[in-house]
């Protein structure tokens, strides 16, 4: 399978008053087409900042100061970091896609559902008049909204969140993009309306033959559609894994953790399993590996020095002195 | 006291008048619409239900932050909605609430041990210090957050002060409104971990809000599913989530993300909270409808010992 999107080596810092945070610290990540990649990780791990690094769209004061990212477009590579304003802009919302978790913040509230979405048709797709409301319609249509001709001239207030992430979905599929990244799509939504946008997402996923790059915080969602799966903690990559290796056989002491601190519907716990501690402050990140102070396994090299990337298998890799160096 | 129950909900109504501006005119949001159950002492009752579904009203209602409109919440043999400011300030010595936003329910500019020992100064209380100082220990944070204020501390860090200052006074009983809900998944378990530690050292009862129900199967022993302004259902933990009858808790069970079972996917809209449907609120979404269910509201029945339901489905008769 070729790799639509390679991130390689990726370092994002945010230069803050206070201080250097490397929110993201060489990163790499491989989506091949038509792959559903999640990104999981708890507030601060940078799955975000990874995300928005992709589409170029770090907000001050951060940076992008190292990296690559490979897209695959028009049969050839390209380095979305060394290329023009020009060039990205051609890319970003035309060929990736990103939703994000808050629908209602996303959509502009004084223009209607159909010239928000007529806009990306007019820019990326060039198409003017019918053509233009056609593909609208088309794209509304695709992701199962009913009653179009007349949420066409609805404005957001108008709209339950599930419709409006609906919607901010068919905005994001309209110039049929080869990525869709969704930035926790149902986190701001109900469990029975979450279960509605994850279905819809899959059942798109495989009608546009669309790779998807999903960041979430919450395994459930995970288990339900993932190819492979990226766990973040302090803005480094800890493991990579196919989604049954993850959860049948995970390595890293914090994705073990992160697996059983998640509670079970089907099982009463007296005492659910805790990780220590809390989340690092991203201005002094630990030495050596930055989970050490809160892991149960620690030894005493995990305090010097940082482990490198260590390959179980093909397609499982863990970054931890317990399997490597 | 009756049954050892500690808190008796009697028929509760309460809507909300909102202001549609000058040409809107008023409209009105029926968001509590005739609700009762008891709480034991010393039991968690978990409340679910979906955004809007008027289970946060029932926790303020109860506690009462908020009058309500119909029926009586009882305490301790004790009718105490209706009371007056003064009784009123007594009674919040035995409840106490802990809310979902830990940012937000702590003064910025009010240092922790002032914030926790606020209500013992009310109650003018000595040694405060020291309460306070044991009671910041009790929940896991080191003695010196009492000089500190609320920014020093990460969100997991400001829950544990919301629930110190809700213990200070060694209330009976506890509404916690969605309390893990803005909380990373490994701070979560810590915080269910040790509102079930506090609950055995201090003999609490709980009211536990959520709309999670791994959370709440996990905390409660007995669960209520709310929707639009009603209890759907009402039963013991296991049989809520192993044995669930009406529609809409196998919906919501069904829902849970990671599990192998198969989803049920609700189609229709659901109702506005200001105009009610005349049958029962969950007929545009059922999929176990009939005609029956269109006309009339069904009435919640005890079905099996101590499961409650509201479904015609289900052996009601009406």
């Amino acid at each position: 399978m070729m790799s639509l999107l390679e991130i390689e080596d990726l370092h994002t810092y945010f230069y803050t008053s206070d201080g250097v945070i490397k929110a993201v610290e060489g990163i790499n990540l491989r989506i091949d087409s038509s792959e559903t990649v999640s990104l999981v990780g708890e507030s601060g791990s940078g799955k975000t900042l990874t995300a928005l690094s992709i589409m170029r769209l770090v907000p001050h004061p951060g940076k992008i100061i190292k990296g690559k990212i490979l897209f695959l477009n028009n049969g050839g590579n390209v380095d979305l970091l060394s290329i023009s304003e020009e060039d990205i802009r051609n890319i970003r919302g035309k060929k990736i896609s990103m939703i994000f978790q808050e629908p209602f913040t996303s959509l502009n509230p004084v223009f209607s559902i159909g010239y928000q979405i007529a806009e990306v048709v007019r820019l990326h797709l060039k198409l003017k008049g019918n053509d233009m409301i056609n593909k609208v319609k088309e794209s509304l249509n695709l992701v199962g909204i009913p009653d179009i001709n007349r949420i066409i001239k609805s404005y957001p207030h108008e709209l339950s969140g599930g419709m409006r992430q609906r919607v901010m979905i068919a905005m994001a599929l309209v110039s049929n993009p080869k990525l869709l990244i969704a930035d926790e799509p149902t986190t701001a939504l109900d469990v029975t309306i979450q279960a509605q946008i994850l279905e819809l997402i899959s059942d798109i996923k495989t009608k546009l033959n669309l790779s998807v790059l999903l960041i979430t915080h919450d395994l459930g969602i995970v288990k339900e559609i993932s190819d492979k799966v990226v766990i973040m903690y302090a803005g480094k990559i800890v493991e990579v894994a196919k989604k049954r290796e993850i959860f049948e056989n995970p390595l890293h002491p914090y994705t073990v953790g992160l697996l059983k601190s998640v509670p079970d519907i089907n099982k009463v716990e007296k005492r659910l399993y805790t990780i220590k501690g809390s989340i690092p402050n991203p201005l002094e990140f630990p030495s050596g590996c930055r989970f050490n102070p809160r892991c149960p396994e620690a030894m005493d090299i995990c305090k010097i020095k940082e482990p490198v990337e260590t390959k179980i298998s093909e397609t499982h890799l863990v970054r931890c002195f317990k399997y490597g160096k | 006291m009756e049954n050892n129950k500690l808190i008796k909900v009697n028929n509760i109504y309460k809507s909300f008048k909102i202001d549609k501006g000058i040409f809107g005119g008023k409209r009105v949001v029926y968001a509590v619409n005739g609700i009762s159950f008891d709480i034991k002492q010393g039991e968690t009752l978990g409340l679910v239900g979906e955004s809007g579904c008027g289970k946060s009203t029932v926790g303020k209602i109860i506690i009462n932050l908020i009058p309500l409109d119909e029926g009586e919440v009882w305490f301790e043999d004790k009718k105490i909605s209706h009371l007056g400011f003064k009784e009123l300030r007594l009674l919040r010595f035995n409840m106490q609430m802990i809310f979902q936003d830990p940012f937000a329910s702590l003064n910025p500019r009010i240092r922790i041990g002032n914030a926790v020992g606020e209500i013992l100064k009310i109650y003018k209380q000595d040694d405060i210090e020291r309460k306070v100082k044991e009671m910041l220990e009790v929940v896991g944070l080191p003695k010196d957050a009492y000089y500190k204020y609320p920014h020093e501390f990460s969100g997991g860090q400001r829950q544990r002060i919301c629930i110190a200052r809700a213990l200070i006074s060694k209330p009976k009983f506890v509404v916690c409104d969605e309390p893990v809900s803005s909380l990373d998944v490994s701070i979560q378990s810590q915080i269910i971990n040790l509102l079930k530690d506090l609950k055995e050292e201090f003999k609490l009862t709980y009211l536990f809000i959520s709309h999670d129900l791994r959370v709440i199967r996990n905390i409660s022993d007995r669960i209520a599913v709310m929707y639009l302004g009603k209890i759907v259902e009402l039963g013991s933990s296991d049989a809520i989530c192993e044995k669930p009858l009406h529609p809409y808790t196998e919906t919501l069970i069904s829902a849970v993300p990671g599990y192998e079972r198969k989803k049920i996917i609700l189609k229709g809209e659901i109702p506005s909270a200001t105009e009610l449907p005349k049958g029962c609120y969950f007929y545009s979404r059922c999929y176990k409808r009939f005609d029956k269910c269109k006309e009339k509201q069904p009435d919640l029945i005890e079905v099996e010992p101590n499961h409650f339901v509201a479904c015609f489905k289900i052996k009601n008769d009406n």
